[in-house]
């Protein structure tokens, strides 16, 4: 009896030595007004909204860099152009006021900088906080998109719809998927795949798709007028168009290589699909 | 004096909107070439930007864009038989041939084509003024420098030619 | 009548009375002769080919050359060259009315200049066509220095089309596939090179390119060309390529296969 007694008492003085520094914290926390409460950074923010105060019609481009997160493009008939932020992070209190590393500033409180000059609006990430967030953005579906998500801490596809203007990507590793798209492309991934539906091919400007180790889908209208070029090094080609395949000739020392140049329906606009070793896939709608 | 200039070069950006398609088919059905006959159609209108001062009024205008045209035709036929040809051309009458959605009436056009490349080039160029640019003898006397019956008698001997030449080719 | 006569004038009829009836005699000589309706056949038959044909349309390129040729026209001075063919033109008129009265007035060669204004000079011709490649030239300089990375391949792709390109044209399409920021433009600068793969210094320029580039796809394709090349400064170039640690394996057995190709 008197040991369990003894042994309450010990285990008493003893936990007292963890929860005095404890309490003694929660009694300091309201003395120390400046000090940053470290469990706020992880509270994810309410979907942020945020209209850029532009005037749509004079942007011709809008590129988009060092945004690690998960990018929609949506285009869209009005000239408005919208940022739609979900799951954003909060970012340091003590971050308020400063630039983030690469130079950019939040100014639209959505964790992206949108800057424009001489009609060319740049969106760049400004904080740790949209890492993992989703941005939709609606734009006016005739402006050029320019997006580099070369970053190898990008891991989100890159999504875009509706755009009939000049499309350009470049990722990494994540995926490319494109809909209601009319080019001209000019699309690259290393590992990533890429994925169209062109809803009629633009005739004025080349369309250039090259993939490293990704499989290339696209389908196109069965009535698309191109110069097509189609090309997997290690890959294989597989088409439903109708293709008479036009092997070049003087090509007989080419090592490998399946090269497939000829025009559809008569020809028209460069179409160039290059694969190194993931496949390509060309079907007809 | 500028605002006459400018005036001058909103005309000429007229006439290129009139004319270029007229003046590149004339081109592509003597040559038969897409490429060539771009860059005859870009050196003619090349002439009338820098020669815009010296023609007038547009009635005048097409039979001076023809006679221009013809003589960028001259130096392009000495040209070609000093350089060989390249090897991908691109040509009117391969496109034809190797369309996939051949019809009756496309191999009908690639015959007309292959056969009237081989009519002599005067003939040629007659034929393509009179039946694909549908100019008037009078007009192609004028561009020409030649007499109306001279013409009419010249384009009558090619259509012949040019029905020996196609059905010979048809019985092929 | 008799067929060769009639034969003949077919086509005079043809053209003359495209709907209507031919004149009797015409008719009645027809209507015994199989030969003749036969020729009037074909000679319908082609007239209705030539009809039918579709006009193309003006390749993009054109229009495009026009404009700029046009933008160009009004940012250079040329107000004195053309101050001057407007002075011949109004001449013109003067001089047609003194030469009706007096002959000797002015010499041949001069009354044929301005009487066929269009009689061009061998000197004028390869004057005015220097002028036409120049003017070329800047649509393709201008179209490469585009923000948009499908009017530079644009640029390229119309580079192809020229089969002997000024060496601007050349160092061009070099420092495109050397430093332009977008991996397909440089894809297809080594493309548009390969036309000119005969010719010695592109040749070297192929494959010294090699050193400097880090895209998989670009490598391939310069290996390929190399090879092609068949130059002496090939398989060291390529391997000092497999000495590289960032190689791709896809690169790698190109590279090796290149070398085993060149060493037959």
């Amino acid at each position: 009896m008197k040991t369990i007694k003894q042994v309450l008492m010990i285990s008493l003085i003893i936990s007292c030595f963890f929860i005095y520094p404890a309490v003694v914290q929660g009694e300091r926390e309201p003395r120390r007004l400046n000090e940053i409460n470290v469990s706020d950074e992880n509270q994810i923010l309410a979907p942020a909204q945020y209209k850029i105060p532009v005037n749509g019609a004079q942007i011709k481009k809008i590129v988009i860099q060092d945004l690690l997160a998960e990018i929609k493009i949506v285009g869209s008939q009005n000239n408005d152009i919208i940022i739609d932020a979900r799951g954003l992070k909060e970012i340091p209190k003590r971050a308020k006021g400063l630039t983030y590393v690469n130079g950019c500033m939040d100014n639209t409180g959505t964790g992206v900088a949108a800057n424009e000059s001489e009609g060319v609006l740049t969106i760049c990430g400004a904080s740790k906080g949209s890492d993992d967030a989703t941005y939709i953005f609606t734009v006016p579906k005739g402006v050029s998109l320019s997006i580099e998500y070369n970053s190898p801490f990008a891991k989100e596809d890159i999504e875009i719809k509706n755009m009939e203007a000049e499309v350009e990507v470049s990722t990494l590793s994540t995926n490319i998927n494109c809909s209601n798209v009319t080019g001209p492309l000019v699309l690259n991934s290393i590992s990533g795949n890429i994925d169209i539906n062109v809803s009629r091919l633009n005739q004025n400007s080349p369309t250039s798709i090259s993939l490293i180790s990704g499989d290339l889908d696209i389908t196109l209208p069965a009535t698309s007028n191109a110069n097509l070029k189609m090309n997997s090094i290690s890959g294989g080609v597989y088409t439903d168009f109708d293709i008479k395949v036009d092997y070049k000739k003087g090509n007989l020392k080419r090592i490998g290589n399946n090269n497939i140049e000829t025009k559809l329906n008569g020809g028209g606009v460069d179409l160039s699909l290059i694969s190194t070793s993931g496949n390509v896939y060309l079907r007809k709608k | 004096m500028l605002k006459a200039q400018r005036g001058e070069l909103d005309a000429v950006g007229k006439l290129y909107e009139r004319y270029s398609k007229k003046l590149f088919n004339f081109f592509i059905r003597i040559t038969g070439n897409r490429d060539d006959s771009a860059d005859l159609t870009q050196n003619v209108f090349y002439r009338v930007l820098k020669y815009r001062g010296s023609y007038n009024p547009e009635h005048q205008f097409r039979t001076w864009m023809y006679q221009m045209g013809r003589n960028c035709l001259t130096d392009y036929r000495k040209d070609s038989s000093k350089h060989p040809n390249i090897e991908d051309k691109d040509n009117v009458l391969s496109a034809l041939l190797n369309d996939e959605n051949s019809n009756n009436q496309v191999s009908q056009d690639a015959i007309l084509f292959k056969a009237i490349e081989n009519l002599p080039f005067e003939g040629k160029e007659l034929l393509v003024m009179c039946k694909f640019q549908k100019l008037k003898y009078e007009e192609i006397a004028k561009i020409t420098n030649d007499s109306v019956p001279n013409i009419k008698i010249k384009v009558h001997r090619t259509l012949k030619r040019l029905k020996e030449i196609y059905f010979e080719m048809e019985d092929a | 009548m008799n067929c060769k006569e009639i034969i003949e004038l077919l086509p005079e009829f043809i053209e003359k009375s495209p709907g209507k009836d031919l004149p009797d005699e015409v008719e009645k000589h027809l209507s015994r002769c199989n030969a003749c309706k036969d020729e009037l056949k074909k000679l319908l038959h082609i007239e209705g080919l030539l009809s039918q044909v579709r006009e193309e349309k003006v390749p993009a390129k054109v229009d495009f050359a026009f404009r700029i040729m046009l933008e160009n026209e009004k940012n250079t001075n040329n107000l004195s060259f053309t101050n001057r063919i407007n002075q011949k033109h109004i001449s013109l008129s003067i001089l047609t009315k003194v030469a009706a009265g007096i002959l000797l007035l002015i010499s041949g060669g001069f009354v044929g200049y301005f009487i066929h204004p269009v009689e061009n000079t061998s000197i004028e011709v390869s004057s005015l066509k220097q002028e036409m490649v120049e003017m070329k030239n800047l649509v393709i300089l201008s179209l490469i220095k585009q923000e948009s990375p499908s009017e530079r391949i644009k640029a390229v792709s119309y580079i192809k089309e020229i089969s002997k390109p000024d060496p601007e044209l050349i160092e061009m399409l070099f420092s495109t596939l050397n430093s332009d920021r977008n991996v397909n433009v440089r894809l297809a600068a080594a493309q548009a090179l390969s036309k000119y793969k005969d010719n010695r210094e592109i040749a070297k320029g192929i494959v010294k390119s090699l050193e400097t580039q880090t895209e998989p796809l670009v490598q391939i394709m310069l290996i390929n060309l190399a090879v092609e090349t068949r130059g002496d400064d090939v398989t060291p170039e390529l391997n000092k390529l497999l000495n590289r640690s960032d190689l791709m394996d896809e690169v790698k057995s190109f590279a090796q296969k290149g070398i085993k190709t060149l060493s037959i």
